[in-house]
């Protein structure tokens, strides 16, 4: 098992991957979402000088907001300054397009945007459509390392629909998810091997698969209604909430479509959206206000022991360590975490020195 | 008069700048090319942590490849880095699109994208339209410094057509422009004001004005056909030459569009490009190598100082001297030099030691 931080992206912060070296994780990932973070290939440049062994990626890079190319020029960039450690985390962009107001990208698009980054990375020329004219393209000059194209760059594609699982088949070289039980953990590896079949891969024991969540280790005594479980946890349970929202509001508001673990705060919630200021076109900036970085005061009592014990990993180290390992006989490979911002140095530490060793 | 670089954005080489820097340069552009370079931000970045006075940023950034947010972001993150000391470039993408087989961005879509950009770096909640779906974005949780706005970052326009020209000033705290006889300056810089005043603004003395060219301070004796001469300015004479061609071959090949400076070597040239061994959908791209950076070997014929004479700076120190103060006189505030990349710090030292003085 594999274990792992994601870290916003923070241009006066990029020293918490750094700690996280320290500590012994084995990877670090940065999340690409231009409205509410700094540039992410800006806090990895700063990162990856200022560290030697940890591996370090975007978590994930969003396909919508800069073009193939770009995507892999940028990572490629990293991967001359931390080569042969670097990765390309890449998903249709669940926060970086709600928060404006926007939808992820159609996942037809997503594929076809995987096959032109891998190949680029591989320093092939590729047929590349911009604006509805098709060209050949490839990187230039490859021998200068502009770009570091030498060191294979993993690509680890975040998927849970069937489509976007065999496009993770058919390109990816790992897998990450947020949450699920164990039998829809299965159904999605068994979707992505399938994709991989589909265009003549086999994947090998070595594709990756990393399960991000926020993490909470309870001292004795400890209850899930505590102040500093939820000041842990909590950025990442209103997260998966206004997740939820977005996805039952698209869908037309359907009953079933409300998680049974937010189903004793749903209305309350909805009753909030409602009552925020800003008109209809501009609401999402309320709803999206600190996304999976800090807890928004007045969504505290959102943040009930049922969501935390669903959306996190949340117990006493012997607890957490059995959850992991049931999580490995599922397949997973990694343990991915994200803390609120403000305690990350601090939940690292607790898991670094509580969880980690149980595995090493 | 001030004084300015322009540098190949090498994730290996940010240390340029900061020797720009020592040598008492004021401004270091750093453009933004996918095929051929590093990511520019990420090399800002460790040129912003590594510097404390020389302003940075880019020169320029193509808004085809990136959505508007996302520049805004990005030099918003270096801003943070380099508080007061940033700056954005920006420009329709001769070559990052060129270098693709594609066309630089539609005027009017580059007018929309100027305006978005900086709504957004004031601060402000703007109208944003992505896929025909319009919403009002806006910067959150600025408080928290992903993204320093608090220090104004200046946008420097790369214009050349009417259009673009009364869009920078609209938009625009400066203008850069290459090459151009004095009385196109002039002209531009009517358009210019003229674009400020349809929009109610009023450019002030300290709207900027930046003109990029290559330089050589020639040494007694010297002549334009001397290696060492080809060597410093020959890969920004081949860059005027391919592009020159591009306009040419997309206007249908009229006679009239061949430079003069050029017309002695045209034939020449039309038939290299026409045995180039790629076909048509990938030719840009034994066209743009080494774009800017490096001399190809097999074109140092059309170096000649015909065209030497026309896009470059060249001469003994008190010509050189001369003509940028009649540069300054048609309202050029800045000179901004682009050698040949081996030769970079030989050329800035030459400049900083027989150029810079008349002017301080």
């Amino acid at each position: 098992m594999k274990f792992a931080v994601t870290v916003d992206p923070n241009i006066n912060r990029w020293d918490v991957i750094r700690y996280a070296e320290e500590l012994g994780f084995d990877r670090a990932w940065v999340p690409d979402s231009q409205m509410i973070w700094s540039d992410c290939y800006a806090t990895l440049a700063l990162a990856a000088v200022n560290t030697s062994r940890i591996e370090i990626g975007t978590g994930v890079s969003i396909p919508g907001t800069r073009i193939a190319p770009v995507t892999a020029h940028s990572i490629g960039t990293i991967n001359q300054l931390a080569p042969g450690r670097t990765f390309l985390g890449i998903g249709t962009g669940h926060t970086a397009m709600r928060v404006m107001g926007q939808d992820p990208m159609p996942v037809k698009e997503f594929r076809e945007y995987l096959r032109v980054v891998r190949a680029l990375l591989n320093g092939e020329a590729v047929d590349y459509t911009f604006r509805k004219r098709t060209t050949e393209i490839q990187f230039l000059h490859r021998d200068r390392y502009y770009l570091n194209l030498d060191n294979h760059i993993p690509i680890y594609v975040a998927a849970n629909g069937p489509k976007a699982c065999e496009a993770t088949g058919a390109y990816g070289d790992g897998w990450v998810t947020i949450g699920g039980a164990s039998y829809e953990i299965t159904s999605r590896l068994e979707q992505i091997y399938g994709g991989a079949q589909s265009v003549g891969r086999t994947l090998k024991d070595d594709f990756r698969t990393s399960f991000l969540t926020a993490p909470c280790i309870l001292r004795p005594g400890e209850k899930l209604t505590d102040d500093r479980v939820i000041n842990e946890v909590g950025s990442w349970v209103a997260c998966e909430l206004h997740f939820y929202y977005e996805i039952w509001k698209k869908a037309g508001e359907p009953g079933e479509l409300v998680p049974s673990h937010f189903a004793n705060v749903w209305e309350q919630y909805v009753d909030r959206v409602k009552n925020f200021s800003l008109p209809e076109k501009a609401r999402f900036r309320q709803i999206h206000d600190g996304h999976c970085t800090y807890m928004q005061p007045d969504e505290k009592h959102f943040v009930t022991p049922e969501a935390i014990k669903e959306s996190c990993i949340v117990g006493t180290p012997d607890e957490i360590i059995e959850q992991i390992k049931q999580m490995e006989k599922n397949g997973l490979k990694e343990v991915n975490l994200l803390p609120d911002a403000d305690q990350a140095t601090k939940v690292y530490r607790d898991f670094a020195e509580l969880i980690m060793p149980a595995f090493r």
